[in-house]
């Protein structure tokens, strides 16, 4: 169980149908085998049935052939034969067997005496010319053919009293056999008859000799392959249904599910709705499409708090680490970024430039026009140092009127011209704008170093701060390189 | 539809019934011919003021045939002695009716022989007047029989719907031609179209009784004879029965009776052998 509880909706899909249509075959299979057991015990009862139809059709052969030979053995035209033989040829082959006298499967007749000799010799070698001691009924296999040989008794006179003499049948066994009564059990059409050439046989012997097929039930027949093609039909619905139902599932289901797992993952990568990909897919399912409009009001409402608090910390940000009056950065940042920089220095060799800036007599600025301008002065001298700066360079105020610019990957060289610059530009700036009227001028100590020492940069500013201190001691010029 | 009278029937049925309940049995008589064959006949005894009658089934019939087997009862049933034999046919001791197609190795003057062989027997049963009673072509044999030498004792023949035996004449030339073979052929013989299989001498036997030999026998015979035919008879040639009328005036012929005297027919025969017979007492 706890296998299926991190796969998706199509292998769950998959499981469940490929679950369904095995059950469903299983009963399909066992039901199958039920009727196969049903039909081997019917197969079985029938054979046993055919078995005593054939049995029971031996001994209505019997029957039959002697009602069917009655009124042969009962007819004048036969016991004048007896009397009278002068015309025997003439009553076997016209009067008995053309007449219908007797059925058409007797293809022989023979007449004998009293003492069992026959009256006329017979055309075929098969009939015997004495039958003393003979059954009554046998058969034999003669030149191929299946025949049986039936003896009746004659009796004369009025009274037929007194045994006169035998007649003799020679028949179609295999033909006779077939037509001894309806067979239900067994396909009279299939009779075969073993019996050696020129064997006799008797029906004692007879019923080992027949081979016969038991007949199919039609009906049983018609009702099993009925059951079998319908559950093979209903193998087949079922795969096609199962085919349909994963498509279904597949299309209006787990499709849809997994655009919108995939939607939620795409919009926990992106912070906005907005940068997100579209997903515009229909949905089908309503409760899935209800989700997805929830799960984007969620998603809107949650940009809409990220980006305040994204502008909050923005603001704190940039209170915490900008001076509030000039807007450069303040002393806090500039130790943060010289911490960041000292991290950095340790994984690679970083150069590095410190211009430190002090406001000359600001003192007697703010003594002699008070704050207010003093600020003023302050936030001019921020703007003209910005002025001369690279837009990634910094400059912080980490004291009253005491500025650094921190230039990285940078030679002394260019320190000193951005010095050089910034003390031009201090030098030019029009006072009176700020209602001065002595002209403004910084002092600039710049500190250089190829990499940062392992005592960290304030080692570098210290000497900032020294060349600083020297340049406030110089007429001119006002910039002192360490 | 015909309306069925059912209270007609009712009472012909008990009618019927009352005469089964007295019939006479008849004896079967088997005895065995000068030639050695066997024969059959039924025997009704009689009483002894009352003649004896011999009746002659037809074309190869038996003793059991319509009309003489029950002629035979209505006689015996009048106190008459009644002998009713069945011709072999040339078969031994012959039960059924004979087929067409059977081999019929029998001639008239066999027939002929086998009657007065039956007349003797009866002669020595009874030693009673005899009437002989022929119908169809046993009427032929009885006329074969008193043309000749019969027995003294025949009082009167009555010949009942007597015909000349309709045969092919071409089949008749070819058996003129070749009277001694011994070998079957097909001829027409009565109702046995192309069919009726003997040797040409046995067939020539019958085919010579046609109208004429009739006639003639009638003519010169040395018993009294009666002559009875059906008006509705349809096996008697056309213009046989005026013919016969005009040599034999004294032929009755019975309005509504066919070749066997069937239905009511069946008493007019019997009425008129009774009124015959009561002429011998």
């Amino acid at each position: 169980m706890r296998w299926l509880q991190s796969r998706s909706i199509k292998t769950h899909v998959i499981l469940f149908i490929t679950l369904l249509v095995a059950v469903l075959s299983a009963i399909n299979w066992l039901a199958y085998q039920k009727m196969e057991v049903a039909h081997q015990q019917i197969n079985a009862r029938h054979q046993l049935a055919a078995k005593a139809e054939v049995a029971k059709a031996l001994l209505a052969m019997q029957q039959n052939l002697v009602s069917a030979s009655q009124r042969f053995v009962e007819n004048d035209e036969t016991h004048q034969q007896l009397y009278d033989a002068s015309y025997y040829v003439y009553w076997r082959d016209v009067r008995v067997l053309s007449s219908g006298l007797l059925p058409a499967t007797v293809n022989a007749v023979g007449l004998y005496d009293r003492h069992g000799k026959i009256l006329v010799r017979a055309a075929s070698a098969d009939i015997p010319e004495v039958i003393n001691g003979m059954p009554a009924l046998w058969m034999r296999n003669y030149n191929g053919k299946l025949y049986g040989y039936f003896v009746r008794q004659l009796h004369d006179g009025y009274s037929r009293a007194q045994r006169s003499g035998y007649a003799l049948m020679r028949f179609d066994l295999v033909a006779v056999l077939r037509e001894a009564m309806p067979f239900y059990n067994v396909e009279a059409r299939d009779f075969k008859i073993n019996i050696a050439p020129n064997k006799l046989v008797t029906m004692d012997e007879l019923s080992s000799d027949i081979d016969y097929r038991v007949a199919n039930d039609p009906d049983m027949d018609v009702l099993f392959k009925t059951v079998v093609g319908t559950l093979q039909e209903m193998l087949g619905a079922l795969v096609l249904l199962s085919l349909a139902v994963y498509w279904l599932v597949m299309r209006y289901m787990a499709t849809p599910l997994a655009n919108l797992s995939q939607h939620i993952g795409v919009l926990g990568d992106h912070h906005s709705r907005e940068d997100a990909p579209q997903f515009e897919q229909p949905l089908y399912v309503t409760e899935l499409e209800n989700l997805r409009r929830s799960l984007n009001g969620y998603q809107h409402q949650l940009d809409k708090m990220h980006r305040r608090i994204d502008d909050k910390n923005k603001a704190l940000w940039m209170m915490a680490h900008k001076d509030g009056l000039t807007g450069a950065f303040n002393r806090m940042a500039y130790d943060e970024d010289i911490a960041a920089l000292e991290s950095r220095a340790k994984a690679s060799l970083i150069s590095i430039t410190l211009l430190l800036i002090d406001c000359d007599k600001f003192k007697n600025i703010n003594d002699t026009y008070g704050h207010q301008v003093g600020d003023e002065v302050l936030i001019t001298i921020v703007k003209l140092i910005q002025g001369c700066l690279r837009s990634n360079d910094k400059l912080y105020r980490i004291g009253g009127d005491e500025f650094v610019v921190l230039l990285t990957e940078t030679d002394v060289d260019y320190g000193v011209g951005v010095g050089r610059r910034c003390l031009q530009v201090v030098a030019d700036c029009d006072t009176r704008v700020l209602a001065m009227v002595e002209p403004l001028s910084v002092s600039i100590g710049i500190a250089h170093a190829q990499a940062i020492p392992a005592e960290g940069v304030v080692v570098v500013h210290k000497q900032a701060d020294k060349a600083m201190y020297h340049a406030k001691q110089q007429n001119e010029p006002k910039l002192v390189v360490c | 539809m015909r309306e069925v009278n059912v209270g007609w029937w009712l009472w012909l049925s008990m009618g019927v019934g009352l005469l089964l309940s007295t019939l006479t049995h008849a004896e079967v008589v088997q005895v065995s011919l000068p030639n050695k064959m066997g024969a059959l006949a039924d025997y009704r005894a009689g009483q002894a003021d009352k003649p004896a009658v011999i009746l002659l089934h037809g074309f190869l019939q038996t003793r059991l045939a319509l009309p003489m087997s029950a002629l035979a009862q209505t006689l015996a049933t009048a106190g008459y002695t009644v002998l009713v034999p069945t011709l072999s046919g040339g078969y031994h001791l012959r039960n059924q009716t004979l087929a067409c197609e059977a081999a019929h190795n029998h001639s008239m003057s066999m027939d002929s022989d086998e009657l007065e062989f039956w007349v003797n027997w009866l002669v020595q049963r009874t030693r009673k007047p005899i009437i002989l009673v022929g119908h169809s072509t046993g009427a032929n044999v009885v006329l074969h029989y008193v043309s000749a030498q019969p027995s003294q004792r025949i009082q009167q023949a009555i010949l009942v719907s007597v015909v000349p035996i309709k045969i092919d004449p071409g089949e008749y030339q070819r058996a003129l031609k070749m009277p001694e073979s011994n070998s079957l052929a097909r001829y027409t013989m009565a109702y046995c179209k192309h069919s009726y299989a003997t040797t040409p001498a046995n067939y020539l036997s019958y085919a010579v009784w046609n109208e004429a030999a009739i006639i003639r026998a009638l003519q010169h015979s040395k018993v009294p004879m009666s002559v009875l035919v059906g008006k509705r008879d349809t096996v008697l040639p056309a213009g046989w029965r005026a013919r016969l009328q005009r040599s034999y005036p004294t032929v009755l012929v019975v309005p509504g009776a066919g070749h066997f005297f069937d239905g009511t027919a069946e008493w007019d025969l019997s009425d008129f052998v009774l009124n015959q017979l009561t002429l011998f007492k």
